[in-house]
């Protein structure tokens, strides 16, 4: 989140004298994100009751191995007054603009969502073949936090793996597979 | 000095607060509502008074509910109450209008898609379609069919608009979206997306954004709902006339002075042929659509005119 962090500058400073010893071998093993690849992050809210409830705070994004986030795929909140708690959460501040945007669509099922991923950037490039963390928040005012965060590795190979829920998600989903 | 005095003078206009709330799980979807009032107060007054709508609007109209005023009257339990009349009525002229391409028996139709969808086998239309064909033309008609009829391509719009209404109390600027359905009351302009027809991904980049003002929309498509067979997904929308899912169109969006009126045309236009359907459109007034055909988007001059 913070670019210029004390700690992110000694990383990255690791991490280039390291990119530059192993040069050679760097080159030859990362390779740029095969485009006929996405993945698929699919996700289920836990229904509050049996009837209507709000829909929590739900943020979705992607982390690099080294824990810096390189794509926000979801930021869903409601603006408006009591929105000032936001500000706490981790993916408030990258101003996703289409979190207030009104959608007409065709009639959606309630509480399931799922949001595709092209292996590219908040910029737009694409990134390297390799472990990424699947980050899924999601929050309630006077309620709970909860995160799931678990890496994968988007390569070559397709995969479909179930990642376990917690109060407010009930199941979330991550498939890897050639785009649809 | 102007804008000293203009400033000066802002700090004694009326504020007004946005409310934003999002929910799951209402009629059978989801509903995102917008807001803007006085106080916040007033603003949660509106709110509640769209939900209590929602709830008495939906024992009237479901089909879910045992006892709904829908279920009652089609069980021969007695004469509908006015909306429900207002709204049956209302549906049966637009399925004389659209020459069938609305019709509120489709969903004897779909019924027997769903069955077939469990065996595997497409499904014998015959006798249903012959019922579809025979003109009904009274209230009275729905019930001499035999067929069980449903509202969801009209109701769920009227809903909106009912429900918006009672918000205006407390509040001057209102969105009230049903899964997708929705209207808006008010004088501001507010910018709406169209969902991306190619992708049911929610982070797909919508197809366009219009901004429309004291207006109902509505978009129907195969997006999120459609019947599964061994050789692929079919539409869950059915031509009435044939009996068969829609081919022609991807996905529709319509423009409308409300919202009931926008949803039963997001169908209607669903059904037509684009062309037919972009002609029909502009024998009505104040009506905009947005048609994604298999190989073009047809909108007519309406939409453009809102168009962003």
């Amino acid at each position: 989140m913070n670019r210029f962090s004390r700690r992110g500058f000694l990383g990255r400073l690791a991490s280039s004298t390291a990119a530059l010893m192993l040069l050679p071998l760097a080159n030859a093993k990362n390779l740029i994100w095969n485009s006929k690849m996405e993945a698929e992050i699919s996700l289920e809210l836990a229904p509050v009751s049996g009837g209507r409830y709000n829909r929590p705070y739900i943020a979705v994004w992607l982390e690099n191995s080294a824990g810096k986030s390189v794509r926000t795929l979801a930021v869903w909140v409601q603006a408006g007054k009591g929105s000032r708690w936001h500000q706490d959460l981790k993916r408030w501040f990258l101003g996703n603009s289409d979190l207030i945007q009104a959608l007409s669509s065709p009639t959606r099922m309630p509480g399931t969502y799922k949001l595709t991923w092209d292996g590219k950037s908040d910029k737009g490039v694409l990134l390297e073949q390799g472990e990424y963390f699947v980050c899924i928040e999601a929050a309630r005012e006077h309620g709970t936090y909860q995160l799931i965060r678990q890496k994968f590795s988007f390569a070559t190979a397709d995969f479909s793996k179930v990642l376990a829920g917690n109060t407010e998600i009930k199941e979330a989903r991550v498939e890897f597979r050639a785009k649809s | 000095m102007q804008t000293i005095a203009n400033s000066f003078k802002n700090l004694f206009l009326p504020r007004s607060i946005q409310h934003h709330q999002y929910f799951e799980a209402v009629l059978g979807t989801t509903l995102d509502l917008r807001l803007e009032a006085a106080t916040f107060s007033l603003a949660q007054r509106a709110e509640e008074a769209i939900l209590e709508e929602i709830e008495r609007l939906e024992l009237i109209f479901s089909r879910y509910l045992p006892n709904s005023e829908l279920n009652r009257f089609l069980a021969g339990l007695g004469k509908p109450l006015p909306e429900l009349e207002l709204v049956l009525q209302t549906a049966l002229e637009w399925q004389n209008k659209s020459g069938g391409a609305f019709h509120l028996g489709a969903d004897a139709l779909g019924q027997l898609w769903k069955r077939a969808e469990a065996t595997g086998v497409r499904p014998d239309l015959f006798p249903i379609l012959e019922q579809l064909q025979r003109p009904w033309l009274t209230i009275q008609a729905i019930l001499d069919s035999g067929l069980g009829i449903n509202l969801n391509a009209i109701a769920k719009g009227f809903i909106a608009d009912g429900a918006a209404q009672k918000a205006l109390a407390n509040a001057q600027e209102v969105l009230v979206n049903l899964g997708g359905d929705l209207v808006h009351r008010g004088v501001k302009p507010i910018q709406v997306s169209i969902a991306n027809p190619y992708s049911s991904a929610d982070n797909a980049k919508p197809l366009e954004q219009i901004q429309i003002c004291n207006q109902g929309l509505a978009t129907s498509g195969k997006t999120h709902r459609g019947y599964q067979f061994p050789n692929g997904q079919v539409s869950h929308l059915l031509d009435p006339r044939t009996g068969q899912p829609v081919q022609n169109t991807l996905a529709v969006s319509v423009l409308a002075p409300n919202a009931m009126t926008a949803d039963v045309l997001a169908t209607i236009l669903s059904v037509l042929e684009p062309k037919a359907g972009l002609e029909f459109a502009n024998t009505l007034p104040q009506i905009g659509c947005c048609i994604v055909g298999q190989n073009q988007i047809y909108r007519n001059a309406f939409w453009d005119a809102y168009r962003i």
